[in-house]
C-alpha cells in the first residue's frame, strides 16, 4: 500500500496477573474503515484501550500514524457504553467534548453546531440527553467524538441497539465521513453485516489472538475454487480425509460446513468421493460466495481445532 | 507548560460542566434529606416546650435536683426562714444567678446536645458524603469515566474539577441544613449559627475530601463511606481519651470549644477539646482535606479501566 500505517501493532501482549488478554497480537492497518472483529472476551476493549493510551501492554509496542506517542488529539472515541451526562443538552455536550480536546468554547460550540447538522440532528440538538432515544445517543456519541475533527475515529459497537433504518443511516455516515472527509475509522462490532458493509480491512480477534489482519476482499472476496460441503455421517473421518484441502469448518449439531480450497474444478468429484469413502454423507456442495459469516466462522473453527 | 495548559483546561470544562449538575434525586440524597426533616422536628419540638436551657438538667456533680428544683428548694427555703435580711438576700442572689443561668443556658444546651452530638457526629458527615461519594462514584457507574479518560486532559484536572465543582454543594448542604436547625431552636440556636458557621463550612470541606477520595478511588464506596462515617465519626468521635483525635469532627469541637470559652462559656470541659488552639485544629482539618485530595489524585491516576468499554 506504500503508505504510513494508521495502526501498526508489534507483538502486542496484555496480560492481568496469569491470565492473558492480548496475546503476541502484530498487524498494521492502513487509512480507510478497518473492521476489529471477535466474540466477546476477544480482546477488543483491551485493544482499543491500549490504542487509547488508556492502558500499557505487558509488552510490545503501538504506533499510531508512524508515532509511537499517542496523541489522543488526532482521535476521536465513541465507546460502547452510553456515557453521556443526561442533564446536558446534545449541543452542550458536543461543545463539551470539543472543550475538553482544547477548542476555545466559541468554536466548540460552532463545531458542535456543524456536526449535528451533519447528523441531521435538526431541533433534537436542544432537548436533555436523557430524553433521547437510542438512535440519537448514538448519534450525539459520534457527533462528540469528530467535534475536533480528528484523523482518526475508533467507535465501539456504534450500531449496538438501533433499528434496520437507524443502522443503515449510522453506515452512511460512517462511509462519508471515511471515503468524503477522509477520516481513517475503526470500526470494533459483533455484527459482520456492518463491517461486510463498510469495511475495507478487518482485524480478527479471538482469545487475544490475531487471527487475520486483511483487506476484506482477501479475507472474503476471493472465492475462486473454494466451496462449501456441508457433511453429516462420519464428519471427523471425512474432515481428515480431506486433509489441506480443508481451510476451515464450523459445527453445526447435526452435520458440519466444511470450506475447502482446491486447484481446480477437476478436483470436485475426487474431493466428493473421498468424503463418501469416509463414511460423510454430503448434504450439500456448493462455490463459496463471498460471505464474510463463513470466513469468520471459518477462522474461529479452524483456531480451536489447532488448539484441540 | 503543556500540562499546565492542558490541566486548567481540564479543571476548568470539568469544573463548568459540573457545577450546576449535582446529582440531587439518588437515594443517599433522601436519605439525608430525610434525616435532616427528623432532626428538625425534634429540635422544634424542644423549642415549643421551651426546653433549650438547664431547667430540666442537674448542676454538675450535684445529684437528686435538676436546676429548676434547686431554684424552687431555694425559694422556699427563704420562706421557711422568715423575715431574716441577711439569709434572704444570700437566697435571693442564688436564686438570681441560678435563674440567670438558665435564661442564658440555651447557647451550651443546643451547642452540645444538637451541634457536638447530632450535627458534627452524625448529620455533617452523612451529608457531605451524598454529594461528595457520587462525585465520581457517578461518573464511573454511568461509564463516563472512560469517555472522559480518553480525552487529553490529565486525569488530576477530572479530579480537581470535579472536586471543586461538588464543594459549593456541600459546603451549601451542610450550612444549610445547620442554619435550619438553628432556626428551629429559636435565638439559641441562631447565635450557635453565628458563631459556628465557619468551623462547620471547614469541616464539610474536609470531609468532601475524605468522601470525595473513596468515591473516585474505592469500589463500593457509598458503604465504606457509610461505614467510615458511623465509626469513626460517630464512634470514636465520642469515645473518651484521645481516640476521638481520629475523627474530623474533634477538630472541628475544638475550634468551637475556644470560640465558645472566648464568651466565656465552658462547652464539655474534660473533652480533651481545650488540649487543640484553634489554628492547629485548622491546620488539622485542612492538612486532613489536603491529604485526601493528594492522596486521590495520586490514585486516580492509576486507576485501572478494566470492565468499563
Amino acid at each position: 500500500m506504500g503508505e504510513i500505517p494508521v495502526i501498526q501493532c508489534r507483538n502486542l501482549s496484555r496480560r492481568f496477573g496469569s491470565k492473558t488478554v492480548l496475546n503476541n497480537v502484530s498487524f498494521e492497518v492502513y487509512p480507510g474503515i478497518i473492521g476489529l472483529l471477535g466474540p466477546n472476551g476477544a480482546g477488543k476493549s483491551t485493544l482499543i484501550k491500549l490504542i487509547l493510551g488508556l492502558d500499557i501492554p505487558s509488552s510490545g509496542g503501538i504506533t499510531l500514524f508512524g508515532k509511537t506517542k499517542v496523541e489522543l488529539g488526532k482521535i476521536g472515541f465513541m465507546p460502547e457504553a452510553k456515557a453521556i451526562i443526561p442533564s446536558m443538552k446534545g449541543f452542550e455536550f458536543v461543545a463539551f467534548a470539543g472543550e475538553l480536546e482544547g477548542l476555545k468554547r466559541k468554536d466548540a460550540l460552532r463545531r458542535s453546531h456543524e456536526i449535528l447538522d451533519c447528523l441531521s440532528m435538526g431541533e433534537a440538538r436542544f432537548r436533555k440527553l436523557g430524553e433521547y432515544s437510542t438512535g440519537m445517543i448514538q448519534k450525539v456519541k459520534l457527533a462528540q467524538a469528530l467535534v475536533h475533527d480528528p484523523e482518526l475515529l475508533i467507535l465501539d459497537e456504534p450500531t449496538a441497539g438501533l433499528d434496520p433504518p437507524a443502522r443503515n443511516q449510522m453506515l452512511d455516515y460512517l462511509s462519508y465521513f471515511a471515503r468524503q472527509q477522509g477520516k481513517s475509522i475503526v470500526l470494533s462490532t459483533h455484527l459482520l453485516g456492518d463491517v461486510q458493509s463498510v469495511c475495507d480491512q478487518v482485524v480478527v480477534l479471538n482469545f487475544g489472538n490475531c487471527l487475520a489482519s486483511c483487506s476484506l476482499e482477501t479475507l472474503v472476496g476471493n472465492k475462486e475454487n473454494r466451496y462449501l460441503i456441508e457433511i453429516a455421517g462420519n464428519q471427523i473421518d471425512s474432515i481428515s480425509a480431506l486433509g489441506n484441502l480443508c481451510i476451515g469448518t464450523q459445527d453445526m449439531g447435526g452435520f458440519t460446513k466444511v470450506f475447502i480450497q482446491c486447484e481446480s474444478t477437476a478436483e470436485i468429484n475426487h474431493i466428493a468421493s473421498q468424503v463418501l469413502s469416509a463414511g460423510g454423507v454430503i448434504k450439500k456442495f456448493i462455490p463459496l460466495e463471498g460471505n464474510l459469516d463463513d470466513a469468520f466462522f471459518a477462522l474461529l473453527d479452524k483456531q480451536r481445532m489447532e488448539k484441540i | 507548560m503543556e500540562f499546565l495548559k492542558s490541566f486548567i483546561l481540564g479543571v476548568k470544562s470539568t469544573l463548568a460542566v459540573h457545577l450546576f449538575r449535582a446529582k440531587v434525586g439518588h437515594s443517599l440524597f433522601w436519605v439525608s434529606a430525610g434525616f435532616l426533616l427528623l432532626v428538625a422536628a425534634v429540635v422544634v419540638s424542644v423549642s415549643f416546650k421551651n426546653q433549650w436551657n438547664y431547667k430540666t438538667l442537674k448542676p454538675r456533680g450535684q445529684a437528686g435536683f435538676n436546676f429548676k428544683n434547686s431554684i424552687e428548694m431555694i425559694e422556699a427555703c427563704s420562706m421557711a426562714l422568715g423575715h431574716n435580711a441577711g439569709v434572704s438576700a444570700v437566697c435571693s442572689a442564688v436564686s438570681g444567678a441560678n435563674s440567670g443561668l438558665m435564661i442564658q443556658s440555651g447557647f451550651p444546651v443546643f451547642t452540645k446536645n444538637v451541634v457536638f452530638s447530632v450535627l458534627l457526629g452524625f448529620l455533617l458527615p452523612l451529608w457531605c458524603l451524598t454529594f461528595a461519594v457520587e462525585g465520581l462514584g457517578s461518573e464511573r457507574e454511568g461509564k463516563t469515566l472512560f469517555w472522559l479518560f480518553s480525552k487529553p486532559v490529565p486525569r488530576s484536572s477530572i479530579y480537581v474539577g470535579k472536586f471543586l465543582a461538588i464543594l459549593p454543594w456541600v459546603i451549601i448542604w451542610s450550612l444549610g441544613g445547620f442554619f435550619v436547625l438553628a432556626v428551629c431552636a429559636g435565638d439559641s440556636g441562631i447565635f450557635a449559627f453565628k458563631l459556628f458557621w465557619q468551623p462547620i463550612a471547614l469541616a464539610s470541606i474536609t470531609y468532601a475530601s475524605v468522601f470525595f477520595f473513596m468515591g473516585a478511588c474505592l469500589p463500593r464506596a457509598s458503604l465504606i463511606a457509610l461505614a467510615y462515617a458511623f465509626v469513626v465519626e460517630t464512634l470514636l468521635g465520642s469515645m473518651p481519651g484521645s481516640l476521638k483525635q481520629l475523627s474530623v469532627a474533634f477538630y472541628a469541637r475544638c475550634i468551637m470549644f475556644q470560640k465558645s470559652s472566648d464568651l466565656g462559656v465552658v462547652l464539655e470541659q474534660g473533652g480533651g477539646y481545650g488540649d487543640f488552639s484553634q489554628t492547629m485544629a485548622i491546620c488539622f482539618m485542612l492538612g486532613i482535606a489536603l491529604m485526601f485530595l493528594v492522596a486521590g489524585i495520586f490514585f486516580f491516576g492509576k486507576i485501572e479501566l478494566r470492565g468499563q468499554r
